[in-house]
């Protein structure tokens, strides 16, 4: 696999005189291709949105109350880092530092699988604890909604009432997981982030295949598209996670 | 320019064997989009048994030829193999094959990736078609609504759900590559507004290919874990709905008629010129109302969900962006008709289907305006009608395209000329056969027939007009044989081609019949849409050397002779293509360990392409 | 072979010939599910929008198809002809036939938005119904009058009808052509349609069918609406409310208890399981002297309670198939497919697949499960069910 984007006579990779249009063919395609997963990922996310209301009417979870927002907030920084460190791999790759090429490729792997972990914790989570959720109905008629894990009920409840004005009757549901079948968010939330996550085991697997690349030597200011393209992607998939984390966990 | 017949075979020293692995390994973009083509003829065959088979079912009323069962197969399977496994590869066949010859270019930007597709559509096309075989065919539409596609029994759906998954890889990689290929690979002077119209076609067809083929992708897949997995999305007694599915599936669903009606356009916008010896009518217009298209073309999905319940203001919405479309789909039919309009009309197959196809699609196009009015709509939608109204479009449309194309470009990609009374028959009986058969649909549908139904009680006034259109689909079947026995007999009998049988326009013409490996020894340099005709017909043209049209991030390898470096050719896309079926095989009958291993398979193709891409 | 000239000569002679032949054949044959022939506002307001858009349409076609033709014939090559006149294009032009289609395209879309709000204009003193899709049958409810009905749907002519459309499992579509344009039942949700079917001296029976594909005899889910003046309507109300009457020299065996009130939102898990058919129960004791009473009795011992209600008949409270209650009133049994006779009734008994193939009461009941006693048992019970 050494010498994948050999290009022995162009200087710059950014422009390929021989092209119509004077870009890479390569790269070009792979925007194309990135286009088309936005597209994807664009309808995962609107199946999440309409599947919302429809879960919360149904008793299911709220996922403002359980998903740990301090986690996941930790882990879309770790991602954004992630993509820094990449960056800073493309620019040793252009100074030829190779070094550093290893150095920043490694830290964007390292980063990558500590957002995997991550992830794996916060689905572990959800999977085995139970939550309930709580509703309120309020005299006026407006219904209000919490999440509650289950261990906590008890005291959550009594809280609950007490906060309550007079004549609103308050429920709890069934204690259940969040998991893929068990409700309508599970089933959507999963998905999106599954598919996510796929996406970024798939881009350390292709970093993994880079950084031993780079460590025989194969990697130079010659070939940096090679770099580039991988980087395209790992920012990708970063995008991704930002637009995931601010429609489930921000609004 | 040299004039060649076929180059003949080196006696002594091929196997039997040889032929074979050319054909399997190959990445030459003229070897892929003749497989493209012939395969998508023998799938179309089947689709057109399909129908046949209901026809004669639906000739008689309360006709028990075919059970329930067997019929919901056969339409579901109709559908799903007339638009996945025949029309659109016909499309891209023909894609494949000219694209690079009208660019001037001598391959596609990625070859392997241009095998890869057309390994996924056969293995993909053989895969769904299995289903017939292994318990059952898919049963529940083309379009597969929820909650019926999700609790349909047995296997039939889950063939469906992977089948385009794994066909659907195949059109996104295809896609991407004639993008690519299109932007940067033209010859010197080519700008983009001297394209070829057939170019500019393919052109947004990909786009669209490549923004709506995600929303199928993300349906299917929930629909395989609502199936398989127990969840429910589109399961209304858990709380999912049957409109998401709606949406997702016709939010990809509308732009996929366009994407089978955009290249027929461009088809039909080179043939006309070159048999009325003109140039074509207002090029910038097609170009950009092709453009145009394809952006409206994904705000009008839920015109197919007029009844659902939206509410009369989503309704209207949606019936004001289908009826704008119209304008510029209407338009490009006076451009075409103004292009015959005082031309030298010469009446040989390609231009027969031509017109045919002008003539047919003014009615699709008639009726689907209809279409697009909500009341008139709530009485016709799920009827007869929209069946007429589609195989107007699609067959006298689409079809009609692709066989005037198939009869213009054959010579060049055979070095023979199929026979042109075999094709004036072809021609004849389809075109009698399609009036037949759907003209009278239309009224059905008005008088009350729905769709989708497999027979049909005496009394309610169906009898008569189903029977004249079974007549006609037996007249297209015949029609269809005249084809396969033209195609047949070409390949021995035809009569040789020279490189410019049509007094043709484009540079395609300027190479021989067949052309060589590599294209063009030579090429004008471009300074119109009509290169080949100014050749011919304007000032002295100055010749060129082809642009070293290398596939992106090639080595850049000067030979001492063309100077043209073609990557050699490859097993690994039909390896990787394998791998995916496997795999499907393996998520039909949940197989771990067959996932596993088409896993395996996959990546050490992808390893395989990987390092002998970077041997280029 | 034919030139093109010989070709088109041919199918324009033909042509005439073809239109008197389609006039004849509209002409004479009976179109009950005609979108044509309307006997409600709803599919009143559509024809005549359809009517003002097939003009255009005709138009449109005439013009454009004749430019075509006239093109087409008048350009041939002849052998003297040299290069045409180049032309590329003519931007005026162009843009003029841009113009009049849109206004063309304007026109119709106007026309359109105002049907569309006649059609969704305000209702009086409607009577509500619920309609219910099952596979492969009809549930009609008349909640204000406490009515279960199926598959024959009444409603009083000159009056605003309500409906409320859902379905017990997949999507099906309510569609009577002469009456209203359709709308989906789909599960999970609930849809309103309303019409109001013209006026009329005696009761007219209107077909409609299942519009939407819902599986297996998808084609066989018809349904008929007996439109009738409002003092009939109220008769038939009156008789449906009625609980069946039990056959002479029976005795209830069971409790009543409380009929179903309304449908329940899609729920194909909540849905009666299907009963294995006993063929080996024992029959009882006393046999009832009628036939209807040996009906009666087989009506349980062979399962029919699992699936079908009968009001007065405290085990029969099953929805998987249609309500029986009164079936002996409707002019049609199977969904539309057969006229209610005798014979026809037999014929169903007898081999529900043959003249259903696949639907579900044949899961349970197939050839040779009711001898030929209990079939004429079975029948005489239906029979007396008015």
């Amino acid at each position: 696999m050494a010498q994948i984007y050999a290009q022995e006579h162009s200087d710059s990779q950014q422009h390929n005189p021989t092209t119509s249009l004077g870009l890479n063919s390569r790269k070009l395609g792979l925007w194309a291709f990135i286009s088309s997963e936005v597209m994807f990922f664009t309808a995962l996310i609107a199946t999440y949105l309409v599947m919302k209301p429809r879960n919360l009417e149904l008793g299911g979870p709220v996922p403002e109350q359980f998903l740990g927002i301090q986690l996941t907030a930790v882990l879309a920084f770790i991602l954004l880092m992630s993509s820094l460190t990449m960056v800073l791999a493309l620019a040793a790759t252009e100074r030829n530092d190779q070094r550093g090429i290893r150095r920043w490729l490694f830290a964007t792997i390292v980063l990558g699988l500590l957002f995997l972990g991550g992830q794996v914790y916060e689905f572990n989570k959800l999977w085995s604890e139970e939550f309930v959720t709580v509703t309120t109905t309020l005299p006026d008629g407006r219904v209000e909604r919490q999440g509650v894990e289950a261990r906590e009920l008890e005291g959550e409840l009594v809280h609950i009432r007490e906060a309550a004005p007079a004549g609103a009757e308050v429920t709890a549901g069934q204690p259940q997981p969040v998991t893929w079948t068990t409700s309508l968010f599970g089933a959507s939330f999963f998905t999106m982030t599954g598919f996510h996550g796929t996406h970024v085991g798939i881009g350390v697997i292709w970093l993994s295949i880079v950084l031993v690349m780079s460590m025989r030597g194969a990697i130079s200011s010659k070939n940096s598209l090679t770099i580039e393209m991988a980087g395209l992607y790992w920012h990708f998939v970063d995008l991704v996670w930002v637009a995931i984390f601010t429609l489930i966990y921000l609004i | 320019m040299a004039v060649t017949a076929i180059p003949a075979p080196r006696v002594g020293e091929r196997r039997w064997w040889h032929a074979w692995w050319d054909w399997i390994t190959t990445v030459d973009h003229k070897k892929i989009g003749i497989l493209y083509i012939l395969t998508a003829v023998v799938f179309f065959t089947v689709g057109g048994i399909d129908a046949l088979l209901m026809r004669i079912q639906l000739g008689t009323p309360e006709n028990t030829l075919l059970s329930p069962q067997l019929y919901n197969e056969l339409f579901t399977m109709h559908g799903t193999t007339m638009v996945f496994l025949a029309l659109m590869p016909f499309n891209v066949g023909l894609a494949n094959y000219l694209i690079p010859l009208m660019l001037g270019a001598n391959d596609m930007a990625f070859p392997r990736l241009n095998a890869l597709s057309y390994w996924t559509f056969l293995f993909g096309g053989l895969f769904l078609s299995s289903s017939f075989l292994l318990g059952g065919a898919p049963d529940a539409g083309w379009f597969a609504y929820a909650p019926l596609s999700t609790t349909s029994a047995g296997d039939g759906m889950d063939f469906w759900v992977l089948g385009l998954q794994l066909l659907g890889v195949g059109s996104v990689l295809g896609a991407l590559n004639i993008i690519i290929t299109v932007f940067n690979l033209r010859a010197p002077g080519m700008k983009f507004n001297r394209m070829p119209l057939f170019v500019w076609g393919q052109l947004v067809t990909s786009f669209l290919i490549v923004f709506a083929f995600p929303s199928i992708t993300v349906g299917t897949v929930l629909m395989y874990f609502d199936r398989n997995f127990d969840t429910a999305f589109f399961q209304p007694s858990k709380g999912g709905d049957p409109l998401l599915w709606q949406h997702l599936f016709w939010f990809f669903g509308h732009p996929e008629v366009y994407i089978l009606i955009l290249p027929s356009f461009g088809i039909i916008s080179e043939v006309l010129p070159v048999f009325s010896r003109k140039p074509i009518f207002g090029y910038a217009f097609i170009a950009y109302s092709s453009v145009a298209i394809g952006f409206l073309g994904f705000t009008v999905w839920a015109h197919h969900m007029f009844a659902v319940g939206m509410g009369p203001l989503a309704n209207a919405a949606f019936s004001a962006t289908s009826m704008l479309i119209a304008v510029p789909t209407g338009v490009k039919i006076f451009n075409w008709i103004a292009t015959l309009w005082g031309g030298s009309l010469n009446y040989r197959a390609p231009l027969l289907f031509g017109v045919g196809f002008l003539f047919l699609f003014i009615i699709g196009g008639i009726s689907g305006v209809m279409l697009g009015s909500p009341p008139v709509d709530l009485q016709v939608t799920d009827t007869y009608f929209v069946v007429a109204h589609i195989h107007y479009v699609f067959f006298g449309g689409t079809m009609f395209a692709f066989f005037a194309g198939m009869y213009y470009w054959w010579p060049k990609m055979f070095g023979r000329l199929l026979s042109e009374r075999l094709g004036k028959m072809h021609f004849w009986l389809m075109f009698v056969g399609m009036n037949l058969a759907f003209f009278p649909q239309h009224y059905l549908g008005l008088i009350g027939m729905p769709r989708r139904i497999y027979t049909y009680p005496r009394g309610l006034g169906f009898d008569f007009w189903n029977l004249i259109s079974t007549l006609g689909a037996l007249t297209i079947a015949l029609g269809m044989v005249v084809f396969l026995v033209n195609i047949a007999l070409a390949r021995r009998n035809g009569e040789i081609a020279n490189p410019d049988p049509w007094d043709g326009h484009t540079l395609e013409w300027a190479t021989t019949s067949p052309p060589p490996p590599h294209n063009f020894d030579a090429i004008p340099v471009v300074r119109s849409r009509r290169p080949v005709w100014d050749l011919k017909y304007g000032e002295a043209q100055q010749m060129t050397a082809p642009r070293d049209a290398k596939a992106a991030g090639s080595a850049d390898v000067h030979d001492a002779g063309h100077g043209i470096h073609l990557p050699p050719p490859s097993f690994y896309p039909i390896t990787l293509a394998f791998g995916l079926t496997v795999a499907s095989y393996a998520l039909l009958y949940s197989s771990i360990i067959g996932i596993f291993i088409g896993i395996s398979i996959v990546f050490t193709a992808i390893a395989g392409l990987a390092s002998q891409a970077a041997k280029d | 072979m034919l030139s093109f000239g010989k070709g088109l000569s041919r199918c324009m002679g033909l042509a005439p010939a073809l239109l008197v032949v389609l006039l004849l054949a509209a002409c004479g044959t009976e179109q009950p599910q005609t979108t044509f022939s309307t006997q409600g506002n709803n599919a009143r307001e559509i024809l005549s929008l359809y009517n003002i858009i097939f003009y255009v349409a005709i138009g449109v076609f005439v013009v454009v198809e004749g430019i075509l033709i006239y093109s087409a014939f008048r350009y041939r090559r002849r052998p003297e002809d040299g290069i045409p006149l180049q032309i590329h294009g003519n931007q005026p032009i162009e843009i003029i036939w841009t113009i009049i289609p849109a206004i063309i395209i304007l026109f119709i879309a106007t026309m359109t938005f105002r049907t569309q709000s006649i059609l969704v204009a305000e209702t009086t003193d409607p009577l509500r119904v619920t309609v219910v899709g099952h596979q492969w049958w009809w549930e009609f409810q008349y909640p204000d009058q406490g009515v279960v009905t199926a598959n024959e749907l009444h409603i009083p002519a000159n009056r605003d009808i309500e409906f409320t459309l859902q379905s017990a499992d997949v999507i099906h579509s309510f569609w009577f052509p002469r009456l209203s344009g359709k709308t989906d039942a789909i599960p999970g949700h609930s849809n309103r349609l309303t019409f109001r079917a013209d006026e009329v001296t005696d009761r007219t029976l209107i077909r409609g069918q299942c519009a939407e594909f819902c599986g297996g005899v998808h084609a066989q889910m018809g349904m008929y609406a007996v439109v009738e003046p409002a003092a009939a309507f109220e008769q038939w109300i009156e008789q449906q409310r009625a609980e069946a009457a039990l056959p002479a020299g029976v005795t209830q065996t069971v409790e009543a208890t409380a009929p179903v009130e309304e449908s329940p939102i899609a729920t194909t898990e909540a849905a009666t399981p299907i009963p294995d058919v006993d063929v080996t129960q024992p029959t009882p004791a006393v046999q009832p002297a009628s036939l209807e009473g040996r009906g009666y009795e087989l009506f349980r011992t062979k399962a029919c309670t699992g699936c079908h209600a009968i009001a007065g008949y405290p085990e029969a409270i099953g929805n998987i198939g249609p309500d029986l209650t009164h079936v002996n009133s409707r002019e049609h049994i199977v969904a539309g497919w057969l006229e209610n006779s005798p014979d026809n009734m037999r014929r169903w008994l007898r081999d529900p697949n043959e003249v259903k193939p696949g639907n579900i009461m044949g899961t349970a009941i197939k050839a040779g499960t009711l001898t030929e006693d209990e079939i004429e048992a079975l029948t005489a019970y239906m029979e007396s069910l008015k």
